[in-house]
């Protein structure tokens, strides 16, 4: 049977404190939103502590204690914004599998296109530890091409690396101008353009449109 | 503008007090000094760790002489990128001249950049990767920059081959950019002139699809 929901059974209203943890918590994705739209307009250089703070309109003593400074206040918004994009993290990587990531990706770019920016653009610009937590999701998306690539594939050695690159930044640049609200309309160039160079125009094709198993 | 005696004369110190060398040679020669200054400095430090102290210094001009030709770091960085942009322009043009085959000039002309880039680390960095952190000005040159690049890419194409998208070419171009950058970043600039047949595959496949252009890379007769 369902519990009678908290606000609905008798009890004492309004003498308990929120816990701390819960005002905590909110706080610190508050920050983290507003350093996220702060270094993906700007760029990780031009942002300082400061202006996070006057964004997220908090104390410079509370955005302590959530960070030890800028570079860990930046890394902290990578890691929720790479949360969202979706990766198949067993080894059993298919076509299907790859789709998926890149609808998560194009999903990402046109919903919260400051998230999109901070993980594609921001990142590799940033600071050298920055620099490094983005190779490290970088590889991984290209691992996630190479194994459904599969070993002995004519397919030059750049290729993965190319594309994911080339299709971050030809979204970003999209972003820059103001067109994220088109992105997923173009969901079907991009899928293509980035399928096609394995699976040749018309498997690609079915793939995008729902007509194959990955 | 009377010509100086040899090319490396624009990168020369000029005499000190009253030399007699004509006006126009001695703004050339600062401003070509600027140039390879903000280049110097720029691909050693960042833009960002770059203060215009820094240009003067590489540059060998003083900064009332830097405040003759530009009034901030970015527009005298923003200057330099056009300035490169357009030599590379026409070494591109210069190595696809005598190509017919489209798929044999575009190697030709990619090849001719990266040897450029190759030689050449930090004008490869102040190039490829200082723009995209550099703020809103200097970016617009960068992605006008880039523009060319795909048009030049896609002048000639041969008819027959399937119509690609404009994403297409983009991301080709975005990501044959990134390759370069990154061979750069990791001190393999050097080595670029060994790619060309890799990135240039990767060019062809990205923007063609593989069976067309796997033929077309292989035998671009055909």
């Amino acid at each position: 049977m369902d519990q009678l929901p908290a606000h609905l059974a008798s009890g004492l209203i309004g003498t308990r404190p929120i816990a701390p943890e819960a005002r905590a918590a909110f706080q610190r994705r508050r920050i983290l939103d507003a350093a996220t739209a702060e270094f993906a307009a700007k760029g990780y250089w031009a942002i300082t502590v400061d202006e996070i703070v006057a964004a997220a309109k908090i104390g410079v003593g509370s955005f302590y204690e959530h960070f030890k400074n800028k570079e860990d206040c930046f890394m902290a918004a990578f890691d929720l914004a790479r949360e969202r994009v979706s990766i198949q993290r067993n080894r059993q990587s298919s076509w299907a599998h790859v789709l998926a990531a890149i609808d998560s990706g194009l999903w990402l770019a046109e919903n919260d296109p400051a998230a999109f920016r901070l993980l594609a653009i921001t990142a590799p610009n940033a600071s050298p530890r920055a620099q490094s937590r983005h190779q490290e999701f970088f590889q991984q998306l290209v691992l996630e091409l190479r194994l459904a690539r599969g070993a002995s594939s004519p397919l030059p050695q750049s290729l993965e690396t190319g594309l994911i690159a080339g299709a971050a930044w030809a979204i970003g640049d999209r972003l820059a101008r103001g067109e994220g609200e088109t992105i997923t309309e173009l969901r079907e160039k991009f899928a293509f353009a980035l399928l096609a160079p394995y699976l040749g125009d018309a498997t690609a094709r079915a793939l995008i449109n729902g007509g194959l198993d990955g | 503008m009377a010509e100086p005696a040899r090319a490396s004369d624009l990168l020369a110190r000029l005499p000190p007090g009253r030399h007699g060398l004509p006006p126009e040679f001695v703004s050339a020669n600062q401003r070509a000094r600027i140039s390879a200054g903000t280049i110097a400095a720029v691909g050693r430090h960042g833009y960002h760790e770059t203060t215009i102290a820094g240009i003067a210094a590489a540059a060998g001009v003083s900064r009332r002489t830097f405040y003759k030709y530009f009034d901030s770091k970015e527009s005298c960085f923003e200057a330099t990128l056009r300035e490169i942009a357009a030599h590379l322009d026409r070494v591109a043009s210069k190595a696809g001249r005598g190509e017919r085959v489209w798929a044999r000039r575009v190697r030709a002309e990619l090849a001719a950049v990266l040897a450029v880039f190759g030689e050449n680390p930090n004008l490869a960095r102040c190039t490829l990767i200082t723009p995209a952190g550099a703020g809103a000005a200097i970016n617009d040159r960068y992605r006008k920059a880039v523009r060319a690049v795909r048009k030049r890419i896609t002048v000639g194409r041969p008819a027959g081959t399937r119509p690609s998208s404009k994403v297409a070419i983009e991301i080709a171009v975005d990501g044959l950019i990134v390759l370069i950058s990154d061979a750069v970043e990791s001190g393999r600039g050097g080595e670029l002139p060994t790619m060309v047949d890799d990135f240039h595959q990767f060019l062809l496949v990205t923007y063609l699809s593989t069976g067309v252009a796997m033929r077309a890379a292989a035998d671009p007769e055909e």
